[in-house]
């Protein structure tokens, strides 16, 4: 039986009919298209497919979409705002924070949950937030460099 | 260090805009109108005859729209290479590993696929399996291919010199055997293929793959239609670290569901899947015997190798050759004996991973350097250098190093990251520093077409499209191309666009393996846009009454001297308004003048490269010795790779192989029981995080290669090779103890120190 719910994306009310079954993550790529979460290993150990729950950086593979009931979410396709790309989008394309980019969305997404709450964060705590996240890329180290790039002010 | 306008600079790649906002689409994110979702039925034997399989429950399923077995396949066999097509890519009669594709299913969505799946019934009859490959080799053990004796799959001997002289000329020799498992390529992205057949029978797929061309060929040979009946296109593509170089039951059973059901179909690897197939680095079995002087200098070497393949070919001989290529690369070595078997067992298949079938080698070599310069009182920093191949030599299988920056490489390494005052001094401390050095092959030459072409096609305003089939997998060669027609147009990296990955619409390309797409596909880039830059510069020339080699391209325009002319967009315009040439077409193909394919009937001579990179890694480690707990601290490392085509990006694959390397050094290991999977999740297979990412530290010695686009070599592959030497050599430095077998995990060190302790005392 699928139930009705409402969920705030980007900005965004969606009213949706939803199997119970459903994760965030397939409703998020299947019913409304937004497919900048990727799907990787689907059971929380990758981070490819976070976005921002309430303010809280979420495995949304791991989340029912019926458990985001009424949350407002924030995925990769919401950071840039009017054309003009988000400090950590920039920093991440500057400092070469990427390659495959498949883990890119993911990783943005933990970077942005952090410094929304806590614009100065130190090294460590930059490590903590995207220690979830994987990428086989690039080492972490211009991921790390980009994250810190825009803390310090120099996007 | 010589300077350019665009090559060289920290250009931002240029696909990075559309990957931060999440536009950059892949496989899965692709949806076509009717399109059904396809899963893979995979063996859960290792061995076995397939007696039956029975569909029906499945197809009557509601949602199932088809199911496909062997027997919807054709009975062709596909493969890498000619000699290596020996898989059926849905299996009829037999199971050789557990995970073998036997059938698949195309349903309206993922839960009846996956229901479909649990209701097909194969009945088996287990026949004896063979996992472990010296066992295999025996007499009487389980036969698993028809045309293989003993189960080997592939030999290759070399002998060069004459070893056994050789050591009897050496002041001291020594044999040690190592050992290497397999290690998952862990790309990002889930391997995925979208097929759709139209009215014409015409295949079309979406693909995330290193080589589109080679998987356009294995399906016009399954399904005995022209190439041009086939049509490959790669999305973005997720990562690959050779593990997206194969045809595999991903792109068969999207394919054969396709055709069967008459609607596109999707399918998308699960991690279990991953686990299954993807192809894996081999396992490696390695005995060296090598004989030096006092001085270190080595005078003869005996490589001798088993590798578990598992049951199929794949790419063939070229694994067992790579090992014997790393033997030869980065140190002299004048006598040289290579025995080397790939066998086939009843586990998962072996292929192609990042530094494909030499950093084993370079691990245990480097290993065993250690040893003997411990066992000779000579510095690992000195040892090395009396050894380094330096400019001019040719090694003794035939590869010429025309240019080498190893010596330099290793002394900047050395002196930057303090070697002489860390060295065997921090042992009271846990701490720990070693040395490794590597090198590669720009793109060896491994099958019979290995040629790059680019074309250019020039818009109306002037605007530059260049066409190449090679395929970015992340490292940034849409970048790198950009950029070198950038230079040679003598205009912006903002005029040009790239267009990659589509068979009906690119040169051919190989593809994006053995360190091959810088060295092959900028070369042919570069003609390419010399023969453009022919077609602009002469009908202009003689407009402006000079000769063509008086005008210079750069800044966007045309200078005679320092005279500015003309802007690149007014001479295009003047062609194209003026002449019968006004269609700006051109075209390059590269290959490389003094390549030869390594012939089996002169013991494997030959220059199967046009030039060689070269790495010195020093790392230095944190050991517990309670715990046998390791921390990476630091790499400094130099390397050769002739010059940086971009910086920013050069330095992106060395850091990545790094963490790949430690990887596989410290943690990565897919451990296999009885052929079974039995730490089949990213988690439980310990991919590294950002906690485990050391300092880094890596400098470039420039060579300028002359055979290289702009100077350059190859970046992905000679960094990594030497990362588990440069690691385990550390770790000995820190503890005393050697671990001949990777990984080095807290375990194996706490035990090694135990038995270490219990000698001291006996
Ligand atoms: S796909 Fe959700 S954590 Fe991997
Ligand atoms: S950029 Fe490829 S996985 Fe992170």
């Amino acid at each position: 039986m699928k139930q009705t719910i409402t969920l705030t994306v980007n900005g965004d009310e969606f009213q949706l009919a939803v199997d119970p079954r459903r994760t965030l993550l397939e409703v998020l790529r299947e019913e409304l298209h937004l497919t900048g979460a990727k799907k990787n290993c689907n059971e929380g150990e990758c981070g490819a497919c976070t976005v921002i729950m309430d303010g809280k950086a979420v495995s949304s593979c791991l989340v029912l979409a019926v458990q985001a009931r009424g949350k407002k979410i924030e995925t990769i396709e919401g950071l840039a705002r009017n054309g003009k790309l988000h400090p950590l989008q920039e920093a991440f394309v500057k400092h070469g924070g990427l390659q495959c980019g498949f883990c890119t969305p993911g990783m943005i997404m933990s970077a942005k949950a952090l410094l929304d709450k806590n614009p100065r964060p130190t090294e460590d705590e930059i490590k903590t937030a995207i220690a979830g996240n994987l990428c086989r890329c690039t080492g972490y180290v211009k991921i790390l460099e980009s994250i810190k790039a825009v803390v310090d002010g120099k996007g | 260090m010589q300077e350019y306008s665009v090559v060289g600079k920290r250009v931002p790649n240029v696909d990075s805009r559309v990957k931060v906002t999440g536009e950059a689409t892949y496989v899965d994110d692709l949806v076509l109108p009717g399109m059904l979702v396809g899963k893979v039925l995979r063996s859960t034997v290792a061995h076995a005859r397939i007696v039956s399989i029975d569909t029906s429950a499945a197809e009557k399923l509601p949602g199932v729209k088809a199911v496909v077995t062997g027997k919807d396949a054709p009975n062709v066999k596909v493969g890498w290479l000619r000699g290596s097509r020996d898989r059926l890519p849905l299996t009829r009669d037999k199971v050789r590993f557990i995970g073998e594709a036997i059938a698949a299913v195309a349903a309206m969505d993922e839960d009846t696929a996956e229901e479909a799946l649990g209701l097909i019934k194969v009945q088996y009859e287990e026949l004896p399996a063979v996992f472990d490959p010296v066992k295999a080799m025996k007499d009487g053990a389980p036969r698993i291919q028809d045309d293989a004796k003993n189960n080997i799959a592939l030999e290759r001997h070399w002998n060069y010199g004459d070893v056994e002289k050789g050591f009897r000329e050496s002041d001291y020799v020594r044999e040690d055997t190592f050992y290497t498992p397999s290690f998952l390529c862990g790309y990002m992205e889930p391997n995925a293929a979208v097929a759709q057949w139209d009215a014409n029978g015409k295949l079309t797929t979406w693909v995330s793959s290193q080589a589109p061309f080679f998987l356009r060929r294995e399906l016009s040979l399954l399904y005995s239609i022209p190439q041009g009946k086939v049509r490959v296109i790669n999305r973005f593509v997720g990562g690959g670290f050779g593990g997206k170089c194969e045809i595999c039951d991903v792109h068969v059973s999207a394919s054969l569901l396709a055709r069967k059901a008459g609607r596109p179909v999707k399918v998308v690897y699960t991690t279990e899947d991953e686990f299954a197939v993807q192809p894996r680095r081999i396992p490696s079995t390695m005995t060296l015997k090598t004989g030096v002087k006092k001085d270190g200098a080595i005078v003869a070497q005996t490589s001798s190798i088993v590798t578990d393949g598992g049951p199929y070919r794949s790419v063939g001989g070229v694994t067992i050759y790579n090992h014997g290529l790393a033997n030869m690369i980065p140190y002299r070595i004048p006598n040289f004996k290579f025995d080397a078997f790939r066998v086939f067992t009843n586990n998962q298949v072996g292929m192609a991973k990042r530094g494909h079938g030499q950093i084993q080698m370079r691990y245990a070599v480097e290993s065993q350097m250690d040893m003997i310069a411990e066992a000779l009182g000579i510095d690992p920093v000195d040892i090395r250098l009396k050894n380094a191949l330096k400019p001019g030599e040719v090694t003794v299988n035939g590869l010429r190093m025309r240019t080498s920056g190893l010596v330099e490489a290793i002394e900047g390494a050395a002196r930057r990251s303090g070697w002489k005052q860390k060295r065997g001094k921090g042992r009271a401390q846990g701490r720990g520093i070693g040395i490794s050095c590597g090198g590669f092959a720009c793109g060896p030459k491994i099958a019979s077409l290995t040629d790059s072409g680019a074309i250019i096609k020039v818009n109306e305003d002037a605007g530059i499209v260049v066409y190449t089939g090679a395929s970015d997998i992340g490292q940034g060669s849409n970048t790198v191309v950009t950029q070198v027609v950038a230079e040679v147009l003598g205009i912006g990296p903002e005029e040009i666009s790239v267009v990659t990955g589509d068979t009906d619409v690119t040169p051919f390309e190989p593809g994006t393996y053995g360190s091959r797409v810088s060295w092959y596909m900028c070369n042919a880039a570069i003609k390419a846009a010399e023969d453009l830059r022919r077609q602009i510069v002469e009908p202009v020339a003689s407009k402006l009454e000079v000769k063509p080699e008086e005008i210079v391209l750069r800044n966007g325009g045309l200078y005679v001297g320092e005279r500015r002319a003309m802007s690149f967009a007014e001479a295009v315009r003047a062609v194209q308004v003026s002449s019968e040439k006004g269609i700006l077409i051109a075209k390059g193909t590269y290959y490389p003048p003094d390549v030869e394919w390594p012939d089996p009937a002169n013991n494997y001579y030959g220059n199967i490269a046009g030039g060689y990179s070269f790495s010195a890694q020093i790392a230095e480690v944190e050991v517990d010795r309670e715990t046998g707990q390791v921390k990476l601290l630091k790499v400094t490392a130099g390397d050769d790779i002739g010059y940086p085509l971009n910086e920013m990006l050069a330095e992106g694959q060395a850091e990545g192989s790094i963490s790949m390397g430690q990887g596989e050094t410290m943690y990565e290991n897919i451990i296999v029981s009885n052929g079974r999977v039995m730490n089949p999740s990213l988690v439980d297979y310990k991919l590294p995080t950002v906690m485990d990412t050391p300092e880094m530290d890596v400098t470039h010695v420039i060579t300028n290669e002359p055979g290289g686009p702009f100077g350059a070599k190859e970046v992905g592959e000679g960094f990594i090779v030497s990362i588990p030497g440069a690691i385990a050599n550390a770790i000995h430095d820190a503890t005393g103890v050697w671990i001949k077998e990777l990984p080095i995990t807290p375990e194996k060190i706490v035990k090694a120190l135990e038995a270490k302790e219990k000698e001291g005392k006996s």
